[in-house]
């Protein structure tokens, strides 16, 4: 693995910075609750700055087979911001099941099941209400202004679905910052992976925000 | 050609060839591999003759201007020489040679270069298309097809494209490529 390329942060800025973070993923997470009617809690939460070449290797197993809901967000001035819903198909299949519980899942040979296509829809409007308050999150606490563009629903390996935004993330930098968190819901029914990244652009306002 | 996977044919310990690496060897029975491709590209060549060859893991089509990364970007680009098509495919070329390797025989042979954000492996066909922004696939199917050309070559085979994400083994003695797909697709060239 190539040597990472990474700007120091200041060491007070990381408690600031992890708050600030927590805070938003927090209200999104509530968001999602109050959407699929079952409390969901986050289980672990970890922020660091990483270089984009390495967080595949930080993140996951990238060959895993994976339901990823992403949603890119950018503002010229503000940077960039990716979130990313990362789910087993299982899991994918519980979640779209709760929104959506009368749709009957596909399931084909070679594959562990298809969504169909109200199910899709119902994933990506959680990729729509989780960026939503936490981008909201941002702009109130921090003046990041920031806006969405339309989620994208894709089943495929991890380290695939993870390329395309580590091509753009290194396309203005070498490095991101990344929170990478559990959520569940009770009796752990459903489980995912949310990621938020920053570009450098991004990163640099929130440092200046945060000061 | 496509086959059956039979997963005691594929190889037990290859070495991982990671984004923005190049590894480039003439040891014998040595299996490189890049996996989880999504708009990346593996760019794999080798040398009959001499049995040497690499593979390139190319995140990006074109190496940025220096300002973008406050004047380090040859820094950026030694520590990760595989990166950027532009800059990948000399640096191959150069490190082939010095194992004795001869331009005029070079094979390449690529894989990857996929819109895995599209969605359309999800939904078996319905479309979302990607912004120009994050339309990389396409853009390094471009580059490194237009670096091949500048420089003189074309591809001899070329897994390219598509909305699945991919995982390639490469063989660098013999020139064998073996991609692989989530859906359990194999294809060798």
């Amino acid at each position: 693995m190539a040597e990472p390329q990474i700007p120091a942060l200041p060491p007070e800025f990381i408690p600031k910075l992890t708050e600030f973070i927590r805070d938003g993923v927090e209200k999104a997470v509530d968001a999602l609750s109050k959407m699929i009617g079952r409390e969901v809690r986050l289980m672990a939460l970890h922020v660091e700055l990483v270089a984009a070449s390495d967080l595949l290797v930080w993140l996951t197993d990238e060959q895993t087979p994976t339901v990823g809901v992403y949603v890119l967000s950018s503002n010229g001035p503000s940077g960039s911001c990716h979130l990313m819903l990362l789910f087993t198909t299982e899991a994918a299949i519980t979640l779209a099941n709760m929104l959506v519980p009368f749709e009957p899942t596909i399931i084909l040979p070679g594959m562990d099941a298809q969504l169909t296509e109200l199910q899709v829809s119902a994933l990506s409007e959680t990729g729509n209400v989780v960026s939503s308050y936490f981008l909201s999150h941002m702009e109130k606490a921090a003046g990041l202004e920031m806006y969405p563009m339309p989620p994208y629903v894709v089943y495929d390996m991890t380290g695939a679905i993870l390329d395309t935004v580590i091509a753009d993330l290194s396309t203005y930098g070498d490095a991101s910052l990344v929170l990478d968190t559990a959520m569940t819901t009770e009796s752990h029914q459903m489980r995912g992976q949310f990621l938020v990244m920053f570009d450098k652009v991004a990163l640099e306002k929130l440092e200046g925000a945060l000061e | 050609m496509t086959k059956e996977v039979e997963i005691s044919k594929l190889p037990l310990d290859p070495i991982a060839v990671g984004l923005g690496e190049l590894y480039v060897s003439n040891t014998p029975n040595i299996v490189l591999a890049a996996f989880a491709l999504g708009s990346c590209i593996a760019l794999c060549a080798s040398d009959p003759k001499v049995k040497a060859g690499a593979l390139a893991h190319i995140v990006l089509p074109n190496t940025p201007p220096a300002s973008r990364f406050n004047g380090n970007v040859n820094a950026n680009s030694n520590l990760s020489p595989g990166k950027y098509a532009d800059r990948a495919l000399p640096e191959m070329i150069a490190r082939l040679e010095q194992l004795g390797a001869s331009r005029s025989r070079l094979e390449f042979k690529l894989v990857g270069g996929a819109a895995v954000l599209s969605g359309s492996n999800l939904l078996g066909g319905a479309n979302n298309p990607l912004p120009g922004r994050l339309d990389i696939g396409r853009r390094n199917v471009q580059g490194i097809l237009a670096a091949l050309h500048q420089a003189g070559f074309a591809p001899v085979a070329a897994d390219l494209g598509g909305p699945s994400g991919r995982t390639v083994f490469f063989w660098p003695n013999n020139g064998k490529m073996r991609v692989r797909t989530l859906r359990g697709e194999e294809r060798e060239y």
